[in-house]
């Protein structure tokens, strides 16, 4: 019966957790009414443990066996958005060094440090691409030459294509940070005075 | 802030919540926990041995070491269906689901390996390729250094003993020297072109190239008005609100689209201009920032 | 706080999958099996995207990579780490065959961008 148990205070402690975080919410939401933003889920329904993620079977033992997110996070650092952990931060700050190969810990990926700007029109900041944050997940085969040609001019790249799933958007949206997250890339912003000319 | 006294009487509501909760929680899973602790697993390791493709694999075959494994299997999982010891029967059927996999080993056709190995092949192969192309932009920009040069004859050289070992089919050798190859020439790049910045600047050669470019952005823009507003939308006055945008946004892009007709894109341009810029007031006046 | 009280005891109407799990059911249920469900997130706290997407071959676009117990076992795909080395066996079907059953293949996790990824 030792399974039932187990299930049993993972419920119990599923809903203890909820219950403080809900106690925190809204103690945070009294000292400030202007904290609540409504088009972001609220700290409660992020990184739900599988057995309440509305896609693991909750009567399964193996889905009580699974780390919850939360659990996996709580010492990583915070993003706005997706699972809400700014993987980057994370890789930089040492918190998690990712495996470049599947046995050997000790083999290191090759890092490019080389960015490339694309200019866009209008007011909207230019698009800064850095492949240094990139190489510290992907080698050079998971884009080159699929999903882009690595010659100048030969990429034609648009937001809608991007929502359309192509291009950028064959991670970002999916896995990698959401495309809401528009500051992230467009990033170097224009000199004032075309601001102000610029539509 | 509250008072002190309030916040506690809110706490013990939520603790006699909680309490109340809990209870018909544990009822609910005590309910469900009837019967045998081992059936759902059970259940999992009859489906691989009677049903599973691997399961149906094996007997349609006649190779009767695998038979004969399959036969071993489903009489461990009978045993630990009989009953017996929660972790004597886990190891049971532990052991018979590895045994179905010896035996599907035993006649599967490499399930497939050969094939992924040769698509792997050519995937890394494209790669390969598309770096080189790049290495060889790159040395005509800064002059052919000698250490590039030397990289390239041994980049060369593992790329072609690669192909020559593809053709023997010898996937595995194969794939050491083309792994090789790539791997100097991501480094030769690396070297190359490290702390750099490239800008691709914003100039078209044609104003049809522009007008393309236009026709995008303004594509874009009405992506964004679904993406950004989507709760909004639901509001009748968020939707009036945005009409009045929508609408012209539309008629400058319909004139656009004939003036593109035409011949004219330099109009077309102007118009597609024109439609964007109602549709970034679209998602202004809906209470979302965006840059023009 | 009644609001609170419903949304503790009907968790499973509402789908808080996290960001980026993958559902795989192109198979399992026809062949008698729950849904497997690949979470992204777990594995790459431990392993960069290209050692899946490039070393093991895993395409970007959920429901394109035909995986089978057979290939698992011979160490292809999922197989090349879960072997009961590096991390559980095939043998524990229901850690990865945990999903609900009726799901379809593909991404879970508010994703905003659909459409084709690459082959």
């Amino acid at each position: 019966m030792k399974p039932y148990f187990a299930r049993m205070l993972a419920v119990a402690g599923a809903l203890v957790a909820g219950f403080l975080v809900v106690v925190m919410h809204s103690a945070m939401a009294d000292e400030n009414p202007n904290a609540f933003n409504r088009l972001m889920r609220p700290a409660s329904e992020r990184n739900a443990p599988p057995e309440a993620d509305g896609i693991h079977d909750p009567t399964a033992d193996g889905t009580l066996m699974l780390q919850p997110p939360r659990e996996a996070f709580s010492n990583l650092p915070k993003s706005r958005s997706g699972n809400y952990v700014d993987w980057n931060r994370a890789i930089d700050d040492m918190l998690i060094a990712p495996r470049s190969d599947i046995r050997n810990a000790d083999m290191n990926a090759v890092v490019l440090d080389l960015n490339i700007v694309r200019e866009v029109k209008g007011s909207m900041p230019d698009v800064v691409y850095p492949h240094k944050q990139h190489t510290q997940w992907l080698d050079c085969s998971n884009c080159h030459p699929a999903i882009f040609i690595p010659m100048k001019g030969a990429n034609q790249i648009s937001m809608a294509s991007i929502l359309m799933g192509e291009k950028c958007g064959v991670c970002h949206g999916k896995v990698a940070f959401p495309v809401s997250e528009c500051r992230r890339c467009h990033s170097k912003a224009k000199p004032v005075d075309q601001n102000q000319s610029g539509s | 802030m509250r008072s002190k006294p309030m916040m506690l009487s809110a706490m013990a509501t939520r603790v006699a919540l909680l309490v109340t909760t809990l209870f018909f929680l544990a009822a609910a899973s005590a309910a469900t926990a009837s019967g045998d602790p081992l059936a759902k697993r059970l259940a999992m390791v009859h489906t691989l041995l009677f049903e599973s493709s691997a399961a149906k694999q094996i007997e349609g075959s006649d190779t009767e070491a695998a038979l004969a494994k399959r036969r071993e299997a489903i009489s461990l999982y009978e045993t630990a269906a009989a009953g017996g010891s929660m972790e004597t029967r886990q190891a049971q059927l532990n052991q018979a689901v590895a045994m179905l996999y010896e035996a599907v080993g035993l006649v599967s056709d490499g399930a497939g390996g050969e094939q992924k190995a040769r698509r792997d092949f050519e995937n890394r192969q494209s790669s390969l390729q598309a770096l080189l192309s790049a290495h060889e932009r790159i040395m005509k920009e800064k002059g052919k250094s000698q250490l590039h040069t030397l990289l390239l004859a041994e980049i060369e050289e593992d790329s072609e003993m690669a192909e020559a070992l593809l053709a023997e089919g010898q996937f595995v050798e194969a794939r050491v020297h083309l792994d090789r190859a790539y791997e100097v020439t991501m480094l030769s790049v690396e070297h190359a072109r490290t702390g750099e910045t490239l800008t691709r600047e914003l100039k078209f050669d044609t104003p049809k190239d522009e007008y393309a470019y236009e026709l995008d952005r303004n594509d874009t823009h009405r992506m964004l008005v679904k993406m950004l507003l989507k709760e909004k939308l639901e509001s009748q006055s968020t939707q009036n609100r945005i009409a009045g945008f929508m609408e012209a946004a539309d008629s400058y892009r319909d004139m656009a689209l004939q003036h593109a007709d035409a011949g004219d894109f330099i109009e077309a341009i102007d118009a597609l201009e024109l439609s964007t810029n109602e549709l970034v007031k679209a998602i202004r006046g809906a209470g979302v920032y965006i840059p023009g | 706080m009644l609001a609170w009280f419903a949304c503790l005891t009907l968790p499973a109407a509402i789908v808080w999958a996290e960001y980026g799990d993958i559902i795989i059911n192109e198979k399992a249920e026809r062949e008698g099996m729950s849904p497997v469900i690949f979470p992204h997130w777990f594995h790459r706290v431990r392993f960069q995207c290209s050692v899946c997407h490039v070393d093991l071959g895993f395409k970007t676009k959920a429901g394109s990579n035909y995986i089978t117990m057979d290939k698992i076992s011979q160490g292809q795909y999922c197989g090349a780490c879960h072997n009961g080395e590096i991390a559980w066996p095939p043998e524990t079907c229901d850690l990865c065959h945990s999903g609900e059953p009726g799901l379809e293949t593909g991404i879970k996790g508010g994703h905003q961008t659909s459409g084709p990824g690459i082959y």
